[in-house]
């Protein structure tokens, strides 16, 4: 999809996209007035949706163009202007369990990336010659960069991609004819009879993975995926069909008879 | 394809969510509050798509689906929230969540 912009230039929108919707994120946390948090929030949400573009994901991308920043903030955005006294007297209030909270989250976020997005290396018994370092963005691209660890001066290295072609060198860049689960394999040798080796399985994918057709395959290909998508599928019907009709019925309920005036409002600062 | 550190994306979601988090526990204007859940809503799905990037083949879906469907929740969440603000404030003729208190007696 983004072909013309790799590699170099996917880094740089995916930091201005970044950069907006954090500096809309603040927006939204210190605006005055309702309606200019509700401005704020939409730009997060188009800038989010560039994000979801560049990582592969073009139909909720569209979705959350769609759905989030054009359905629902039109929503919160009209009932802010039937309601129009909204101005917020009290601009940010800090307390000591907010000031805990706060950081909460990032230090969390971080202490799960740390855990969770460690690279495919594979690791041989008997020292760090065999090892594989695999990038990251392996699973994106038909071309995929393997290095092996460093195995001293006179180590020979030879690789077998798993689709009958092999090479040797200590970095080599294959090319895979076309997309599918290979075993890559690495054997290193320094002289000594003993050969150590390595295997390292590579996703290889090109393709944009998710388009309509691949989320309808999964949605609705119960054969393959299990009912339990399907389930859910209605499941969410039925619940945005209760959702519409129990708003109607709970903003009109007040139209015939309106409530006495409440008592005045207490606990203000 | 492009390379994007995964780790730069969680780290924006994280960030993202904190200030969802700030938003709903320092302001008191409703509407504030419902679209600081919004905020918080929007960072799980930025780090839903972060991680299904990084596994391959069939899997990565599972990770898109859950956005999916977080979606259409929060589009059911944003409609029964609202109604519940227009009702709410037509009695009180005031957005402060602090003088909805008394409805927990």
């Amino acid at each position: 999809m983004f072909h013309i912009l790799d590699p170099y230039l996917g880094p740089a929108f995916f930091w201005s996209f970044a950069l907006i919707s954090v500096l809309c994120g603040t927006g939204l946390f210190l605006a005055r007035h309702p309606i200019n948090g509700a401005i704020n929030l939409i730009g997060v949400m188009l800038s989010l949706s560039g994000i979801y573009a560049l990582l592969n994901s073009p139909f909720l991308a569209v979705l959350q163009v769609l759905v989030y920043a054009g359905a629902i903030m039109m929503l919160v955005v009209f009932v802010i202007m039937v309601l129009n006294q909204a101005k917020d007297h009290i601009i940010p209030q800090f307390d000591w369990f907010s000031l805990v909270a706060l950081p909460l989250p990032v230090v969390l976020g971080f202490a799960m990336v740390s855990v969770l997005t460690k690279g495919p290396t594979v690791v041989v018994a008997g020292g760090e010659a065999g090892r594989i370092e695999l990038p990251k963005d392996a699973s994106n691209s038909l071309t995929v960069q393997f290095r092996a660890a460093d195995a001293g001066a006179n180590a020979v290295y030879s690789w077998d991609f798993g689709d009958q072609n092999r090479s040797t060198g200590r970095e080599v860049v294959h090319r895979f004819a076309k997309p599918g689960s290979y075993t890559a394999t690495l054997s290193v040798s320094d002289g000594t009879p003993a050969l150590r080796s390595a295997t390292v399985t590579v996703p290889v994918n090109d393709a944009v993975r998710g388009g309509v057709q691949a989320l309808a395959n999964s949605m609705f290909d119960t054969r393959r995926s299990g009912p339990g998508y399907y389930l859910l599928f209605e499941l969410i019907g039925v619940l945005l069909l209760a959702a519409v009709v129990g708003a109607v019925v709970l903003a009109k309920r007040n139209l015939d008879s309106p409530e006495p005036p409440a008592a005045p409002a207490e606990g203000h600062h | 394809m492009n390379g994007i550190d995964p780790t730069n994306v969680q780290v924006l979601a994280a960030v993202l969510f904190a200030l969802g988090v700030a938003v709903v526990l320092t302001r008191r204007n409703v509407f504030l509050l419902l679209m600081g859940v919004e905020l918080m809503l929007n960072a799980v799905n930025l780090s839903f798509v972060g991680f299904s990037r990084e596994l391959s083949g069939n899997e990565s879906l599972w990770g898109q689906m859950t956005p999916l469907f977080i979606i259409a929740i929060a589009a059911a969440e944003a409609c029964v929230g609202l109604a519940m603000v227009i009702c709410i404030v037509r009695g009180r003729d005031t957005l402060d969540s602090d003088a909805f208190a008394d409805m927990k007696e």
